[in-house]
């Protein structure tokens, strides 16, 4: 409860500073309102092992997005798995976070029906994992709670207009997640997404 | 953009002060005592995973504290283990407790744990201060040729060694009686090996370990001439298949050295594997890790086995330390190390029979009894030790002047603990031992 105020408040104070800026900007023609979605992101994102070594994770990640001509707002769903162990002596690790993200659009482009843009982003969020230990068989399942999160990244995406209301999208963008418990903290990684847009 | 900088900087700076304040403790900064879960076992339910507290830690997330500090791939440089500290992976659940996130953690938080109980052991069985504490464990030990499923103590780097477990059952970085095992060796080592004096045959016998420091050292170049090129602990090879090399003069000098060598790797080995007994109440530990050593190394006895009625006869081990000049030495050292294996079964079987036979004549309960030979070895082995040497300048120790060494050591011998131990020493030599009783208690003596 305390933590959802909280980013009521957060996202609340930043869009209305955006709402303020772009007010006070001069603009040719009024941009259309977006919602992206992304149903097929490709995540990558980098743990240190028990070596110190960097061991890749590919998440599963969904996510969607409101997107206003100079900010754009994203709630982002990613989980991924950890196995190691044998047969008899097991552990399952299940990692799974939700976000928003506070994008700016700091640089932008239009050329006919594409648009370009440039952004920096800051979210916050909450993650829970989850580990089952096996042992000959016997299960126990623990899990964290929910535990907060937040992350900065900058990335670019750039869209097309296929109808009046309708085209697609893809962003590249790079990251850092940050979590008390997060190894390294702040974990790196990178999202390629691609999703669906519809104008308003 | 003048504008919106600003603004970004402060969100990244909101959302850093999030997580900072979100009231979560980062494990590297956990210490003192706490719980975590393992896979610990108990003499009567096998293994199961348990919350267990650690405590002395400096760190969590490298799990090392009072002790035992951790290295993972190390080297040994200046007879030091050297790298760095694994890093463990942990959550804590809703009960405050915390949880091992991959099996590496897991191992580490249970060498730990069984390291803290053995260190509470020694001091029960009188052993506090022979070893220095926090214990030094390379986890994760990378060995020339991918040796793998296997764990070594050695003596002169005084740490113990788990290079990787890839088979299908117990790790041995969790099975508490490969542990406790690999802890008596360092106790072994330091009450006979390490103090024998230069020039004497106890010098002679290198850690005095089966598998100890030769594949280890492998993987530095130094020649490896004991275990199998997989690491596995050994096989035993049987003399008749060994073949025939290169015949040569016998020299009284080696055939000493090889028959010390194997008695005393054998009686090293036998002691730890009734450590792992005592520790676990298991007599098929070793087994729960590495199924295929399970006929060679139960601790269980019967009539087919006869392992807890006789000891390897000097004879027959002087016989075999004889041939190393008619096979190549690579087999011969093989074969020598299978008659270790042999020694050792045979003692572990007697020193399992011995506190069984205690606990029956002392009206003890098991776990007691089983604590109370251990003390008893621990007393033995500085006797043993300045025999050994006596025996070995002049001739052979004869394995059964063990069961001698220990006998002194037991301060209230009863008639039952006598004549079983009688019995083994007259089973296995020609000499003849009989009881006699001295006040309340028995002692061996001379048989008319």
């Amino acid at each position: 409860m305390k933590w959802s105020l909280f980013i009521a408040t957060l996202c609340f104070s930043l869009f209305s500073h955006a709402q303020e800026s772009r007010a006070k900007m001069p603009r040719p023609a009024p941009e259309k309102d977006q919602l992206q979605i992304f149903p097929l992101d490709l995540e990558m994102r980098y743990e240190k092992n028990a070596e110190g070594e960097f061991v890749d994770r590919k998440p599963l990640n969904l996510s969607f997005a409101y997107r206003a001509p100079d900010w754009s707002v994203l709630f982002e769903y990613s989980k991924f798995d950890e196995e190691s162990g044998n047969p008899t002596s097991k552990i399952e690790r299940k990692h799974e976070e939700m976000m928003v993200w506070g994008r700016w659009h700091l640089w932008k482009l239009k050329e006919g029906r594409t648009r370009l843009s440039v952004y920096a982003a800051a979210g916050v969020g909450g993650y829970q994992e989850e580990v089952t230990t096996t042992l000959s068989g016997n299960s126990q399942t623990d899990k964290t709670g929910y535990q907060m999160l937040g992350g900065f990244g900058g990335g670019a995406d750039i869209s097309y207009q296929m109808t009046k209301s309708f085209g697609v999208i893809a962003a590249v963008e790079g990251r850092g997640l940050m979590a008390q418990d997060f190894d390294p903290n702040p974990t790196w990684g990178a999202v390629l997404r691609t999703g669906v847009l519809f104008y308003f | 953009m003048k504008r919106v900088l600003p603004k970004i900087t402060a969100a990244i700076l909101m959302a850093t002060a999030v997580t900072a304040c979100s009231g979560q403790k980062d494990t590297s900064n956990v210490s003192g005592s706490v719980e975590v879960l393992a896979p610990m076992n108990n003499a009567k339910s096998g293994y199961s995973l348990q919350f267990i507290e650690l405590s002395g830690l400096d760190s969590l997330r490298e799990v090392s504290g009072r002790f035992v500090r951790f290295f993972i791939s190390p080297r040994i440089i200046s007879d030091r283990l050297n790298g760095s500290a694994p890093q463990g992976r942990f959550i804590k659940n809703t009960d405050n407790k915390y949880i091992p996130a991959n099996d590496m953690t897991q191992q580490m938080v249970t060498i730990y744990a069984h390291m803290q109980n053995l260190a509470q052991l020694d001091e029960d069985l009188g052993a506090a201060g022979v070893n220095h504490w926090p214990r030094d464990i390379g986890v994760g030990v990378r060995v020339a040729g991918g040796m793998k499923n296997n764990a070594f103590y050695d003596g002169k780097i005084d740490a113990m060694l788990f290079v990787p477990y890839d088979k299908a059952d117990l790790p041995i970085a969790v099975n508490g009686g490969i542990l406790a095992h690999e802890h008596f060796h360092s106790l072994f080592y330091k009450l006979v090996i390490k103090s024998a004096a230069s020039g004497s045959t106890l010098s002679d016998v290198g850690t005095g370990s089966i598998h100890d420091r030769q594949s280890f050292l492998n993987a530095m170049g130094v020649v490896d001439s004991s275990l199998d090129a997989d690491g596995e602990m050994r096989t035993r090879v049987e003399i008749g298949d060994v073949p025939t090399a290169r015949p040569a003069a016998l020299s009284e000098r080696r055939v000493k050295n090889y028959y010390a060598t194997a008695f005393m790797r054998g009686l090293n080995e036998g002691l730890a594997d009734f450590w792992g007994w005592m520790y676990t109440g298991d007599p098929d530990f070793i087994a729960t890790s590495l199924p295929s050593e399970k006929v060679n190394r139960t601790l269980k006895y019967s009539a087919e086995t006869n392992g807890a009625l006789a000891l390897i006869p000097m004879g027959q081990l002087r016989s075999a330390a004889s041939l190393y000049n008619q096979y190549a030495k690579a087999d011969f050292d093989k074969y020598m190390l299978g008659m270790a294996y042999n020694i050792g079964t045979r003692y572990a079987r007697v020193m399992k029979k011995l506190t069984e036979v205690s606990a029956e004549a002392r009206s003890v309960d098991a776990l007691a009894m089983r604590k109370e030979v251990a003390k008893w070895i621990i007393k033995s082995l500085p006797t043993f030790k300045d025999d050994f040497a006596k025996s070995s300048a002049d001739g052979f120790y004869a394995p059964s002047q063990y069961i001698e060494n220990l006998a002194k050591a037991i301060p209230d011998m009863n008639k039952a603990e006598c004549e079983y131990l009688v019995g083994v020493i007259n089973n296995t030599d020609s000499s003849k031992r009989a009881c006699s009783e001295d006040g309340n208690t028995f002692k061996m003596v001379e048989a008319e």
